[in-house]
């Protein structure tokens, strides 16, 4: 799928021969990307000053005084750093654990005809629309039940709700776009089914497995609401509820907050440019198939 | 004899190995999805299922869910906010992915389009807090209206309801047009240049291109967006919840703060799976209509 959305791209030719002159199209492109970047911009701007200049009037864009004290706050304090650790690793054990099951799922809907295959994948495509709030409430009372509350465990639990659909789904996509002739050698070989799947077809997936696996990484990293009502203490909350949590307090340390959401942002920024050749077509891919 | 029994051990085998590969993730989405999802609506008809021997009430918690004072309030912002997101996104996001389509210089175009998906890197929690500072009264927006009006303006764009409604579908908008536009951008990627060349041929204006050719050729492509972003948007929950936390009085309520709010600040979880489950039944609505364009092999 990805491949075929990269080479779509690489034959774009001459344009689509319906541009109006390319000096408009430079100037509406220019005016969108003043007002995109200005929220940005503004973030960077506030994370290089101290607190109380944040709010100076009149508003200076450039900081007056310059200063990295904030970013240095953020990055020596304990606290905040332990939000840093938990989001990596509940990220990595969640991508892990769903990309494997994640594989063998769409390998096995890729090329296996069973009863309730049908059923099954298309329970797995609508699991793409279910709100996260309506699984909340049991899985709150669920995990309060079972000592799951309040614990990384019960977490990584609730993130492969979306996580693991989403790997199946991209995999299956992946998979079918492979020859069968591949895992019929291989059985000809004398290679079993779960062999050929690690040993032959998953080694030429890799790319595909890549990006599936930063894509899980980055939904994992982005996930808000589980933690806001299964986490309790402090030192289990990941980032995004971290910063939120900033918000709460008794005085503002916005320069603290903004270097705070950059410095949460840079994975995202570093993983979507790794991988953004694969996974943005497959993000499309994944979601619109028209 | 022989042969049918080969058959069937040759049956059972498959369906075995088959079960290997897929069991594992049937198990765990039954116990993550399919599981919650049922009890979520039993819930629904227990007093508070929090509470060991909660009695069963029928329908007591959706005649409160419907008769809450704020419901009007929700149903209106839900569906504003929707519309006016969606229409933004597919507006922004057409727009933007026409002009990346074009052939001006490359490398502009790549510093565009990383600018462009910029939005789509942070995280909700992130564009909240970053759009707060900006929306505050003494905050940099204000600010610039002064230096423009020559006078000091102090809009509380986030505290009066009018205005908190319009600010957080603007601030939506902003977050959410890169999906779009990446989808759009694909699907304009994968239109034959042959038809524009075609229909040039023709005669056919910029205009007519436009309307003839880009649009019925991204149809489905827009089609199954609207319909994802529509169900996105219906429950999407940091943003709000995190700007206005559903205020100033109801008016930024949605069907997701407010199910939030009756588990997780009020403490009644019957209540709370009742607006779940209507909550998830609206969404099923477009579900189907979603799943129904996915082609499933």
């Amino acid at each position: 799928m990805a491949i075929t959305a990269k080479k779509s791209r690489n034959s774009r030719g001459s344009g689509t021969g319906m541009q109006p002159s390319k000096l408009s199209t430079y100037i509406i492109l220019t005016i969108c990307a003043v007002f995109v970047l200005f929220p940005v911009a503004w973030m960077l701007s506030v994370s290089l000053r101290p607190n109380n200049q944040v709010f100076s009037y009149p508003a200076s864009f450039i900081p007056q005084e310059f200063t990295l004290e904030a970013y240095v706050n953020v990055l020596t304090s304990n606290r905040y750093m332990t939000y840093f650790l938990n989001s990596y690793i509940i990220g990595i054990v969640v991508t892990i654990v769903s990309t494997i099951i994640g594989v063998m799922g769409g390998y096995g809907l890729s090329r296996y005809k069973f009863r309730g295959k049908t059923s099954f994948s298309l329970f797995v495509v609508a699991t793409q629309t279910i709100p996260r709030i309506s699984l909340l409430i049991p899985f709150f009372i669920l995990m309060t039940r079972l000592n799951l509350y309040n614990t990384r465990g019960g977490l990584i639990l609730a993130y492969t709700s979306f996580a693991l659909p989403y790997a199946i789904l991209m995999m299956q996509g992946y998979f079918n776009g492979i020859s069968t002739e591949l895992d019929e050698a291989a059985i000809i070989d004398g290679l079993s089914r779960f062999k050929t799947l690690w040993k032959i077809i998953v080694p030429v997936t890799i790319p595909a497995i890549l990006s599936t696996m930063i894509y899980t990484f980055i939904l994992s990293w982005n996930e808000f609401i589980f933690v806001m009502a299964l986490i309790q203490d402090d030192a289990l909350r990941t980032i995004p509820v971290g910063i939120a949590m900033m918000k709460g307090e008794t005085t503002y340390q916005w320069n603290m907050m903004m270097s705070m959401s950059l410095l949460g942002t840079v994975p995202v920024l570093v993983f979507y440019l790794f991988g953004q050749k694969y996974f943005v077509s497959g993000l499309s891919d994944g979601s619109v198939k028209g | 004899m022989i042969d049918t029994n080969l058959q069937t051990n040759k049956k059972l085998r498959n369906a075995l190995e088959a079960f290997s590969f897929t069991g594992p993730s049937a198990i765990i989405l039954f116990c993550v999805m399919l599981l919650p999802l049922i009890l979520v609506v039993v819930y629904s008809f227990f007093q508070n299922m929090v509470v060991e021997n909660s009695p069963f009430v029928g329908f007591s918690n959706y005649m409160r869910f419907f008769t809450d004072p704020d419901i009007f309030k929700m149903v209106r912002f839900t569906i504003v906010f929707t519309i006016g997101s969606v229409f933004l996104h597919l507006a922004v996001g057409l727009l933007l992915a026409v002009k990346l389509n074009t052939n001006i210089n490359r490398f502009a175009l790549s510093i565009f389009r990383g600018i462009f998906i910029l939005p789509w890197v942070f995280t909700a929690a992130v564009v909240a807090v970053a759009w707060q500072l900006i929306l505050l009264p003494q905050g940099i927006l204000n600010s610039m209206f002064s230096v423009i009006i020559g006078q000091r303006v102090l809009v509380n764009w986030l505290g009066k309801p009018l205005i908190a409604m319009g600010t957080l579908i603007v601030v939506n908008a902003w977050r959410g047009y890169p999906f779009c536009m990446t989808s759009f951008l694909a699907g304009l990627q994968s239109i034959p240049e042959s038809l524009y060349e075609a229909a040039q041929i023709d005669g056919a204006g910029r205009s007519q291109l436009f309307f003839r050719i880009t649009l019925p050729q991204l149809r489905p492509v827009i089609l199954s967006v609207v319909l994802l972003d529509a169900i996105w948007t219906l429950n999407l929950f940091p943003l709000i919840w995190l700007l206005t936390g559903g205020g100033p009085l109801s008016a930024t309520d949605t069907i997701a703060t407010f199910t939030y709010r009756y588990a997780f600040v009020d403490y009644q979880f019957g209540l709370a799976s009742a607006a779940a489950t209507i909550g998830l039944l609206v969404t099923m609505v477009f579900t189907v209509f979603y799943v129904r364009k996915q082609k499933v092999d």
